[in-house]
């Protein structure tokens, strides 16, 4: 009994206290940091100590740099295996007291046996494709002082892509690359379909890699994107060619930023200019009244603006002109500025001696230059119209002589055209209510002299005159300057 | 008949240059790209070796085996040479590596692998170099030749002074880890 006491405590007294060199050699290498870690072969509760050799020709045996005397049961030789090319021989060796332990030999060749990895990645989506790009690990061996990179030490490495996606991984083939950043696009992907990548670099005679971690990106949400844009872009230039091309009809046809039409009267009076019937007239004196001023809404109604008279063929220009200066005395008749009045001549039936002696008062500054532009007027164009001056003493005897000052004017009578069409063409003017609408746009008395049947006659002359004299200033809006031009730019027509 | 009899000598002499020129050809497709066949050989090689021969869990006797590998090897810049030299080095290593005195405790599968493995490339490599096979010194000089073999003869002479121990195998497995390296540092001199 007892010497089965003995036996047991003798076969626990191992188990309790062991005596043994260190075991279990394992060298953990990745990037050329090398860390060898071991168990212990002694659990003892005195301090152990450990010391690592190691040597490359298993004849010269070298301490490792960190590891002289450490406790820990790990030891970083990294600084120690300097030639990557050669294999490594180590040992630990354990000191218990004053026993010491050898540990078994662990061979390790660092170029053949660090694990490589992972590499870092980066991953962008383009059109259809996906650019990846790959930065190598850096490597903790060390030359002069001096970090190496993996492409120091391999000269050339391989790269294998990995490309994950629903349907499962595809392996691409193997690259090589000498580069320590490299870029590679993959192309060919499905649009916004979803694409996991990872990375794993190695060397010729070192398979032993770390794959990077997986990196996933849309293929082709750039191009999504794009075409929206595109669609956009497209449409709105369309729209805009449409509206371009409708917009130049229009203008073409004469839809807008055209001539104010002549009135529906007058219209209708130049169809009749060439209509085969004749028409019996009454006598028919020509009469000219023109303006002293040109007035801007004397403008908008006669459609003649200075816009619209450079658009005006200039073939017309001269027959329109000499048309607008005949409508236009109609139409800016009421129109009159502080400074400046109407003139209206007269039927030679009546006396209009003193039919604007009251406008006369403020137009003595104006007249002179009247007279002068229409003598210019008259030299340039070789009208055969005649204005005929209110304040020269012409009486109003004569009769049918186109010098006369003085006459009567049947309205109903009167004939708008160009001169030579005066001459020949015998048409009356038709007074309508379309054209006390057309001319109901302008100042009062325009209307009155067309509502008018009988002829003008001094008393109305001498209404005419005063309204025209006291018609509002408000509907004049230019300056004097301004009334001065038109009038020049008026006359020079 | 004078047409299909005039049609009919140019076919077989077609044929006939076509089957000289098959083999020619076959031997090129094989030969191209021998470096990275070579490269991927040495990987291959690396690892059955590893699994062929694990390391030993006890503690062998301190030894001191002095294996002296010819350096000058690895001075060769002719790509033929290089070539010829990676030959010469696999194959004393297959006629070490299939002794009959290996160890019990390696792989058998292993090992019969690696020996297949060597023995194919051999044969490669005498097809990629007409006229350097086993036989032929014509593509490495003597020097060399005499060196690798001086080389592999210290190593067998290891084994039988040490009786093919475990141990002596286990120094003689780790040479031929180093033998690979400097194998691979051939390869790059060889032609792509």
């Amino acid at each position: 009994m007892c010497i089965s006491i003995l036996s047991t405590a003798c076969y626990s007294l191992p188990e309790r206290f062991v005596r043994g060199p260190p075991h279990n050699l394992q060298m953990k290498s990745q990037n050329f940091q090398h860390i060898l870690s071991w168990q212990a072969g002694t659990n003892l509760t005195v301090p152990i100590h450990y010391r690592v050799l190691y040597t490359a020709d298993r004849r010269n045996w070298n301490t490792a740099k960190r590891c002289s005397n450490i406790t820990q049961l790990l030891c970083d030789l990294t600084e120690d295996f300097k030639d990557v090319d050669l294999r490594y021989f180590t040992v630990v060796q354990s000191f218990v007291g004053t026993e010491v332990f050898n540990s078994s030999l662990l061979d390790f060749g660092p170029s053949t046996e660090t694990f490589l990895g992972p590499p870092e990645v980066n991953i962008s989506s383009c059109t259809n494709c996906m650019n990846i790009t790959v930065k190598l690990p850096t490597s903790h061996l060390r030359k002069n002082e001096k970090l190496l990179s993996l492409i120091d030490i391999y000269k050339e490495l391989d790269y294998e892509i990995t490309l994950k996606t629903r349907d499962g991984q595809h392996k691409r083939p193997r690259e090589k690359t000498t580069s320590e950043i490299f870029s590679t696009i993959i192309e060919d992907l499905y649009p916004n379909r979803n694409y996991c990548v990872s990375v794993m670099v190695s060397a010729s005679l070192n398979k032993l890699s770390i794959s990077s971690p997986w990196k996933c990106v849309t293929a082709g949400s750039v191009t999504q994107q794009d075409y929206s844009i595109a669609t956009i872009t497209g449409a709105v230039c369309f729209s805009l060619m449409v509206v371009v091309v409708v917009i130049s009809c229009m203008y073409a046809g004469g839809f807008f930023l055209q001539k104010k039409s002549l009135p529906h009267t007058l219209v209708f009076t130049n169809t009749f200019a060439y209509s085969p019937f004749t028409f019996e007239s009454e006598e028919i004196t020509f009469v000219e009244v023109t303006f002293k001023e040109v007035k801007k809404k004397a403008k908008e109604h006669s459609g003649y603006g200075s816009d619209e008279d450079d658009d005006d063929d200039s073939g017309s220009d001269t027959g329109s002109n000499h048309d607008y200066a005949r409508r236009d005395i109609f139409s800016r008749a009421p129109f009159s500025s502080d400074t400046s009045n109407a003139f209206l001549q007269c039927s030679t039936d009546s006396t209009c001696e003193d039919s604007s002696s009251q406008a006369s008062q403020n137009l003595d500054t104006d007249l002179e230059d009247f007279k002068e532009e229409e003598m210019n007027i008259e030299e340039g164009k070789g009208a055969s119209t005649e204005l005929l001056n209110p304040f020269s003493e012409v009486n109003c005897t004569s009769s049918g002589s186109r010098n006369s000052a003085c006459f009567t004017i049947n309205l109903k009578t009167v004939l708008l055209g160009t001169s030579e069409e005066n001459i020949d063409s015998s048409t009356a003017l038709l007074s309508s209510e379309k054209d006390k609408v057309d001319w109901q746009d302008s100042d009062a008395f325009e209307s009155k002299l067309l509502d008018d049947t009988g002829t003008m006659q001094k008393p109305l002359c001498h209404n005419i005159s005063r309204e025209w004299q006291h018609s509002s200033g408000s509907d004049e809006s230019d300056s004097s300057d301004s009334d001065t031009d038109q009038k020049t730019e008026y006359i020079r027509r | 008949m004078a047409a299909p009899a005039a049609r009919h000598p140019c076919l077989w002499h077609g044929a006939t240059l076509l089957l000289l020129l098959l083999p020619a050809l076959g031997t090129a497709l094989r030969c191209a790209n021998l470096r990275t066949q070579q490269t991927t050989f040495n990987w291959d090689s690396l690892q059955l070796l590893l699994a062929m021969a694990p390391r030993l869990t006890h503690t062998c006797a301190q030894q001191d085996p002095t294996f002296p590998f010819p350096n000058t090897l690895l001075t060769i810049q002719d790509p033929q040479q290089a070539t010829a030299a990676i030959l010469h080095i696999l194959d004393h290593l297959f006629t070490t590596l299939s002794s009959e005195n290996t160890p019990a405790h390696w792989d058998a599968q292993a090992h019969q692998q690696l020996l297949n493995h060597v023995e194919h490339q051999i044969q490669h490599l005498q097809q990629c170099l007409p006229g350097a096979g086993r036989d032929s010194k014509t593509r490495v000089p003597l020097t060399h030749q005499l060196s690798i073999a001086t080389y592999f003869r210290h190593i067998q002479n290891f084994l039988r002074t040490h009786n093919h121990s475990p141990c002596a195998w286990d120094s003689v497995r780790i040479e031929a880890h180093t033998c690979f390296q400097r194998i691979h540092n051939l390869t790059r001199i060889m032609a792509d």
